[in-house]
């Protein structure tokens, strides 16, 4: 594993995809080389008129071109100052961190996002076509948000079955995603299932994984001070004993996962 | 010319440089191109004699200036340690120092006596912990058990040791007698400044254990202070500083106030490489004064 550099990061867009999520794009300097997988997260510092002291860990939505995409909901002080920030500004950013998610040879995926864990699944989901392996995707993805500004790439590309379902448009769905999914009635031969989002939709997610064989990855997290493996900030307890989310993670298979101790 | 060698008494150290333990990766997490060289000392994360799994989530909270914490020193033990950890210590070729912590003074003896027989450079005992046989009271704020835990460590172990007390010790001017005294060969101040965190939306702490530790910028002068005092008091004692280090001006005002050298914490959590850049700017600055870094020691208590 490679050293998390700290890069000067520069703004291209901050974009808002709704009334409280955007969509930052960071360029990358040209001097500087970056490898980014999908699950991989980036440390961002937040400058702006709010104290803030820690970066933040996002996920990346999007890296191509030495452009990488970030999604971001206004929550805290953190998000309240990027929010703010504009075109042109720098800002320092550690990658890359954490381990990412792995592909099988070929097969039917299965991704099931919530709230703003469709960001890695989203960047897994366009590697996984620019990979030409992947012929079938059903990608379902919850949220509470209005969605009508948000546009996904794939959304476009036949290989793609994307079911959103948005707690927004009452009229249409009631309640989790993970009932709107078992209503769907998909078939159930996937080969490898990812899921990033709230940990009772995941931990739902696992289980209906675990009923019907299907190996499945899940991103995780946790407040964190570093990134990197040194805090121990994001420690938490897997069958595996104890396990960083930024070092050992983001990315663990299910089965690792006691999902009480999250 | 290294401008930037120290010395705690007998030990050399190629710079004033150390990792605050627990706050630098360990060395199986270590990034391959990270420049380990260029450290003066390699510091671990404190090692306890059983298995510790730490504090419960959350472990970490913003605050003004700084971070909460409340790891609870999570580690895998001495027997995993000597197994899997001490080894890659061992083939390093900075200075190496065990920190060590325990809940009772057996435990650190038992500790110090296992590191006995290895080639290591120093022991720092960490004596923020807990005496729970004085009702949970830190070891550097019971005197009693703070004379008795480092008389024992001394008794069993041949290495330099240093004890790392907190910033908050009280008196501090007692408490540095006594490790003094007792034949600790340096004394590091501090450590993180007990805190609590309140979540406003439930009206409890933050933290499972209530009190966690502060650390980051804002406590820096009150460890300088903390330094400054203790070299008045100390004569030409070995005295480390830490708190709230975040750049070679503060490395400066630290040695200028009495550090022969000093720990970097949470500065390491902000940027992988702060050290690297710290070591960078303090030699500039010595060349740029045509002095080494020792000049500068102790320049804040001479008269004008």
């Amino acid at each position: 594993m490679s050293i998390s550099k700290l890069f000067k990061a520069k703004i291209s867009e901050n974009l808002a995809l709704s009334s409280d999520i955007y969509r930052l794009t960071l360029s990358i300097p040209s001097e500087e080389s970056l490898a980014l997988g999908p699950g991989q997260f980036v440390m961002l510092s937040c400058p702006g008129p709010e104290s803030v002291f820690l970066k933040r860990p996002f996920s990346v939505a999007n890296y191509s071109n030495r452009e990488l995409h970030i999604l971001y909901r206004i929550l805290g002080k953190g998000t309240q100052n990027l929010q703010q920030i504009r075109p042109g500004q720098t800002i320092d950013m550690i990658a890359p961190c954490g381990n990412s998610f792995s592909l099988p040879p070929q097969g039917k995926l299965l991704l099931m996002a919530g709230g703003m864990g469709v960001a890695p699944l989203s960047f897994l989901c366009q590697r996984a076509l620019q990979s030409q392996l992947f012929s079938e995707i059903y990608f379902f993805y919850g949220t509470s948000q209005n969605l009508d500004r948000i546009s996904f790439h794939f959304s476009e590309d036949n290989r793609v079955h994307f079911f959103h379902h948005s707690d927004y448009e009452k009229n249409l769905y009631q309640g989790h995603i993970m009932n709107f999914f078992e209503q769907t009635k998909t078939t159930n031969d996937f080969v490898q299932a990812y899921s990033c989002g709230p940990t009772t939709m995941m931990q739902s997610f696992s289980q209906w994984c675990t009923t019907h064989h299907i190996p499945l990855q899940v991103s995780l997290e946790k407040h964190m001070a570093c990134g990197m493996g040194s805090c121990y900030g994001c420690s938490i307890q897997t069958r595996q004993g104890m396990q960083s989310i930024c070092h050992d993670g983001p990315v663990f298979d299910h089965l690792e996962i006691l999902w009480d101790k999250v | 010319m290294n401008l930037l060698q120290t010395s705690l008494a007998s030990l050399k150290l190629k710079n004033p440089l150390i990792p605050a333990s627990g706050t630098f990766f360990s060395l199986n997490r270590l990034p391959e191109n990270f420049p380990l060289e260029r450290l003066g000392v390699y510091l671990c994360k404190t090692i306890t004699r059983e298995a510790r799994f730490g504090n419960e989530q959350p472990r970490i909270k913003e605050c003004s200036s700084g971070m909460m914490n409340s790891i609870g020193l999570e580690n895998k033990g001495w027997d995993d340690f000597e197994k899997n950890t001490l080894p890659q210590i061992l083939q390093i070729q900075n200075s190496k120092w065990i920190s060590i912590a325990g809940s009772s003074v057996e435990d650190y003896v038992f500790l110090a006596q296992k590191l006995s027989s290895y080639p290591i450079d120093a022991i720092e005992i960490n004596v923020s912990c807990p005496n729970i046989h004085q009702g949970g009271i830190q070891f550097c704020q019971h005197q009693a058990s703070l004379k008795e835990v480092i008389r024992q460590v001394r008794a069993v172990s041949p290495h330099f040791l240093v004890t790392k007390i907190a910033i908050e010790t009280y008196p501090l001017k007692e408490a540095l007698k006594i490790i003094e005294d007792e034949g600790s060969d340096a004394v590091c101040i501090g450590n993180t400044l007990r805190g609590l965190s309140i979540e406003i939306s439930t009206g409890k702490p933050t933290f499972k254990k209530i009190f966690a530790g502060y650390s980051g910028p804002a406590i820096k002068p009150i460890a300088l202070r903390a330094v400054y005092e203790a070299r008045q008091w100390m004569g030409a004692y070995p005295i480390i500083g830490c708190g709230g280090i975040s750049t070679h001006e503060d490395v400066l005002e630290f040695i200028m106030a009495g550090a022969n050298a000093v720990e970097i914490g949470t500065a390491n959590f902000l940027n992988p490489l702060a050290m690297i850049d710290i070591l960078d700017k303090l030699q500039a600055h010595c060349q740029e004064k045509a002095f080494p870094l020792n000049h500068f020691l102790n320049q804040a208590h001479q008269e004008v």
